[in-house]
């Protein structure tokens, strides 16, 4: 994750952005880990692509599939009995557009993009 | 995870001292939060200012911190950086927890703001007049 936020940096993305696409990422990179791989460990590939309007991500890995094969779209409700994860999809969802999830003979792809407001490089891959 | 903690007139002032608090560090942060609560001191005030990551795991980590100290003890926020803002503003539990643009002054505590300066006693203190100056703008 520090060496995609150096990667952002150098192509000129503004700090907001950038600390949007790491969030995303995070979030989808644990829920690989707790959900895809539980109690083990196993490949994840991460792209990055960027264009002058957003920044396409794609994320794959060969664990368990999303059990309703698609994103979960709720998210808990405040408060009270204040929930303490749950917001993981939310806030993917939230942030980016163009979601897009497929499983199929043992490899899942999520593919996703994350608008940006202004770019000062090139488009690059990480 | 590294936390400073230090009484703050009849408050307890709790810093985090790294800059990421997420899914790798979320349990060492609830469990270090769970030590220092062992401080005296009311309200806990969570000095936010030097962690510029923070995920839903560390969102849930710092909702399990407000649940382990109770309703009698209320958690209260300070110096948000513009990335973890945005994820409390994001899932709303910006409404949820009383926020502060930095960790307030001794004597705009208690009393409901006893006379400091006059308006918004605490929470929400956007004009930041001399005091702590303990918020960076991270930039």
């Amino acid at each position: 994750m520090l060496a995609l936020r150096d990667f952002l940096a150098q192509k000129g993305i503004d700090p907001e952005t950038a600390g949007t696409v790491e969030l995303v990422l995070a979030e989808v990179c644990n829920n690989v880990t707790e959900h895809a791989y539980p109690g083990a460990v196993g490949p994840v590939a991460l792209t990055v692509l960027l264009d002058p309007e957003a920044a396409h991500c794609t994320v794959r890995d060969s664990g368990a599939a999303l059990p309703e094969g698609t994103p979960p779209e709720t998210m808990p409700e405040p408060p009270w009995n204040l929930p303490e994860g749950g917001f993981g999809w939310y806030i993917i969802r939230s942030l980016s557009t163009r979601l897009e999830y497929r499983s199929a003979r043992g490899r899942n792809r999520l593919r996703l993009a994350i608008p940006i407001d202004r770019v000062g490089g090139r488009a690059g891959r990480a | 995870m590294k936390l400073s903690i230090k009484p703050h007139g009849p408050a307890l002032l709790i810093r985090i001292e790294e800059h990421r608090l997420d899914a790798a560090v979320a349990l060492g942060f609830k469990d270090a939060m769970r030590e220092a609560a062992d401080q005296p001191g009311t309200p806990v005030l969570l000095d936010m200012s030097q962690v510029d990551f923070l995920d839903s795991s560390g969102l849930g980590s710092v909702v399990a911190a407000m649940k382990l100290l109770g309703p009698g003890r209320p958690l209260e926020l300070c110096g948000l950086t513009a990335n973890v803002a945005k994820v409390f503003r994001l899932t709303r539990m910006d409404s949820v927890f009383a926020l502060h643009e930095r960790v307030p002054p001794v004597a705009a505590l208690g009393n409901g703001g006893r006379g400091s300066t006059g308006s918004g006693g605490g929470t929400q203190g956007g004009s930041g007049s001399g005091d702590t100056g303990s918020t960076r703008a991270s930039a």
